[in-house]
């Protein structure tokens, strides 16, 4: 076990290494980076550049969050609908979700993370399509297997990439706390540093998943832009499907959970065992993913 | 094509700093345009373009000093320089043109940035703060990769 | 090394890749230390058995012990089995060092201790120079002197080269077939080749591989022991009669000869082995009025190879 759990680092940090040296690992960070902090340009920008006043920013972001979040949940109707059954009262939980997001939390972090939720699913598998099918492509896999076993190397990995997504998450979300702190002063740091650890703790729960599925597509495609491809796709495909579907038969709207875009906004909850639940769904998620990985990676030949 | 040993990684920062060199020179020649006008304007000149003169006269009111335009400029242009010579650095795996250059070029780079963000009138660092911590972010991780991770690579 | 002091023990081991079979029925049985080789034409298994062994391709049918272990890829073979496979590749563009203390740190093997085997490994295969380059710059040869550098890296106990000296010049090729015979003291070494007469100088045993068979295996002396070849230096070129007569004698299999040098393959199958069938031949040269000038062992094993795969459309004294 003392053997493993040491190989498994040994492999984490050769691949966090191997992601800052090679050029897909440089591409990932940069571009998470700056997506990042694109988005959050893009919350900010109607506040900053005077378009709008701050209250009515507010009112049309809890009806846009409420109208989301609705959406998420797979409520009927098109967004108009949506917002006349949120003024109407039916949608009185969507509402009220939306209103702690802006009203009662800072409104600017709130939309950020929502954003950085929508796109981290699509910038993640830049970071792990590489992890198994390069080794495997250019068979370097060979000169590691006598010394080491497939679990190790595959949770090894694992860790490596889950770590560096991490890092990246941790060093984005500080940077736009820090501005919204220091810069924009809308919300005084009592607010933004609790609410700013939860919404990180939020996406680092939410990656984990994502981090997963793309470990699963670098394990069962030996190419890796297929498995980029594979694992970007998915993520986009499962929604699009889904509410494509749902327009055909309702019950088939539930193929959004195959992925955690069902559930991921719940760890925004006002509702401590909501997050709590959204939390165990993301590791579930995770861990299902990567035991298929494992079951693949350690059947296959190679 | 030649056989490389080069790390992707220095490849895809070569790049990148291709991309940053060109805005970098693109925003230099900007500031020596605005020290230009800025100059014409409290010559009683008038300043053709109401966007423009508009910019001017934010300029003007905010303090800056012409020299202060001039200094960004410079500096812009020495970032530029810095950032172009290292993509060739990078790519030839050079300790002075791609190590030193790179580092010349990043401090230059958020210098600017800095520079821009305390000097420069709100109305025109407003909406573009974000951008400014973008731009400081790219300075950081290039000092962290040329200095640390591709240290041992650069040493011809 | 297991109880039976095997190290390594195939039964009844096969693999199909889809509908073909690439190995069939192979039993195998080998020691824990020497030098054995593995022969066999293109596409006979060769490198599926090496892959099987390895631990790279799951096993299908059989049963394989190796070491102590009772199946490839098990964790207590883990740092103990090294191997040279011959299409992998090493990362371009990271360094040799790296790779190489991260090979050993595997082993559990880190810091100055890591970094001191890689550089004797490297020593080894007269690579030291490069060890601060990454593998794209190498020559073939050189990657290749690279791949043993891997295999020999720490205390192997057992370790597969497939092909390690194709590629390479006869310098660096001597240099390896020196490391393997150092290593056979103390390890099993499985080498795959088809330069068979270089192989014949290394290998104490060997085992042939036809269409996913094992055909022969065993001591080179028990598998060659029908077929014995002799190159020998006349003083004169001989006549055709006198050709004739040679390969007339009961025990000569086939003749050829190009100036003044004669290949004969002997039969020494029977009771008298090899002595009984060489002296039938050099009493029957003296009776002809050709006196040897030089007499060398050819490669027998390369005869053996040949009888033992069909492959003998082409035949090899005329090579």
């Amino acid at each position: 076990m003392t053997t493993m759990l040491r190989q498994i680092l040994i492999h984490a940090r050769n691949s966090m290494s191997h992601s800052l040296r090679s050029g897909s690992g440089v591409v990932f960070i940069v571009l998470t980076i700056l997506a990042g902090l694109a988005l959050a340009n893009l919350a900010f920008a109607p506040i900053e550049l005077g378009f709008i006043e701050l209250e009515q920013f507010r009112d049309n972001a809890a009806q846009g969050i409420g109208v989301v979040l609705s959406l998420a949940t797979l409520q009927q109707g098109d967004p108009d609908s949506i917002v006349g059954r949120m003024e109407s009262g039916e949608l009185v939980e969507m509402t009220m979700w939306a209103r702690y997001l802006v009203l009662e939390k800072p409104m600017l972090l709130s939309i950020t993370v929502l954003l950085l939720g929508l796109v981290l699913p699509l910038l993640l598998p830049l970071g792990t399509y590489t992890a198994i099918s390069g080794d495997v492509q250019h068979r370097s896999i060979r000169y590691l297997l006598p010394r080491t076993t497939r679990s190790s190397l595959l949770l090894g990995r694992l860790l490596g990439c889950l770590l560096l997504a991490w890092m990246l998450i941790g060093a984005l979300m500080a940077a736009i706390v820090l501005y919204l702190g220091i810069v924009l002063s809308l919300d005084s740091w009592d607010e933004l540093i609790p609410w700013g650890l939860r919404c990180t703790g939020a996406l680092l729960f939410l990656s984990f998943p994502y981090v997963c599925l793309g470990i699963l597509c670098s394990t069962i495609c030996r190419v890796p832009l297929v498995a980029l491809f594979a694992s970007a796709g998915v993520a986009v495909a499962v929604p699009v499907i889904a509410f494509s579907a749902r327009a055909a038969w309702e019950p088939l709207g539930n193929l959004l959970y195959l992925l955690p875009w069902g559930y991921s906004h719940q760890l925004l909850s006002p509702d401590a065992q909501t997050v709590s639940m959204a939390m165990l769904y993301c590791l579930g998620h995770g861990l299902i993913f990567i035991s298929i990985a494992h079951h693949q990676f350690r059947k296959a030949d190679l | 094509m030649a056989i490389s040993d080069r790390p992707g990684g220095l490849t895809a920062l070569a790049v990148l700093n291709g991309f940053f060199a060109l805005a970098s020179g693109a925003g230099a020649l900007q500031r020596f345009i605005d020290e230009s006008r800025v100059g014409d304007h409290l010559a009683g000149e008038l300043i053709p373009g109401r966007w423009i003169r508009r910019r001017i006269e934010a300029l003007v009111e905010s303090g800056i000093e012409q020299v202060d335009l001039q200094l960004l400029g410079a500096i812009g242009i020495v970032a530029a320089l810095a950032l172009a010579l290292s993509v060739w650095g990078l790519l030839a795996r050079k300790k002075w043109a791609g190590r030193w250059c790179s580092t010349v070029g990043a401090i230059s780079l958020g210098t600017v940035s800095v520079l821009a963000m305390i000097w420069l009138p709100h109305s025109m660092i407003r909406g573009s703060g974000i951008s400014i911590v973008r731009q400081l972010f790219y300075p950081l991780f290039m000092l962290f990769l040329v200095q640390v991770i591709f240290r041992k690579d650069l040493v011809r | 090394m297991n109880s039976s002091g095997h190290g390594l023990t195939i039964r009844g081991l096969a693999h199909r890749f889809g509908e073909k079979v690439v190995l069939d029925g192979i039993e195998w049985s080998l020691p824990n230390t020497g030098v054995v080789g593995l022969v066999g034409p293109n596409g006979a298994g060769k490198t599926t058995l090496f892959s099987i062994i390895a631990g790279f391709l799951h096993l299908q049918q059989g049963s394989l012990e190796i070491l102590d272990a009772p199946r490839p890829g098990h964790p207590r073979l883990m740092g103990r089995l090294a191997v040279m496979p011959q299409d992998a590749i090493f990362a371009r563009d990271v360094t040799i060092l790296d790779q190489l203390m991260f090979l050993r740190s595997l082993d559990g093997v880190s810091g100055r201790r890591a970094r001191i085997d890689v550089e004797e490994a490297m020593q080894r295969v007269d690579l030291e120079d490069e060890l601060h380059r990454g593998a794209a710059v190498l020559s073939h040869g050189m990657g290749k002197r690279l791949g043993v550098a891997q295999a020999i890296l720490g205390t192997p106990e057992l370790v597969l080269l497939d092909e390690p000296t194709a590629g390479l010049d006869p310098a660096n090729a001597r240099q390896v077939r020196g490391i393997i015979c150092e290593l056979g003291k103390s390890a099993l070494v499985i080498v795959s080749s088809h330069n068979l007469l270089e192989l014949q100088e290394i290998i104490e045993r060997v085992a042939i591989i036809s269409e996913g068979k094992m055909v022969a295996s065993g001591s080179v002396e028990e598998v060659t022991r029908r077929d014995r070849r002799f190159e020998l230096r006349l003083g004169v070129k001989i006549t055709s009669d006198q050709e004739d007569a040679l390969r007339s004698c009961e025990k000569v299999r086939h003749i050829s000869c190009i100036d003044d040098r004669l290949t004969v393959d002997l039969d020494a199958s029977s009771e008298g082995g090899v002595d009984e069938a060489l002296t039938e031949l050099l009493q029957a040269m003296l009776k002809e009025g050709i006196p040897p000038r030089e007499l060398r062992e050819g490669a027998s094993l390369e005869e053996a190879y040949l009888r033992l795969t069909g492959d003998s459309q082409q035949d090899p004294a005329d090579r």
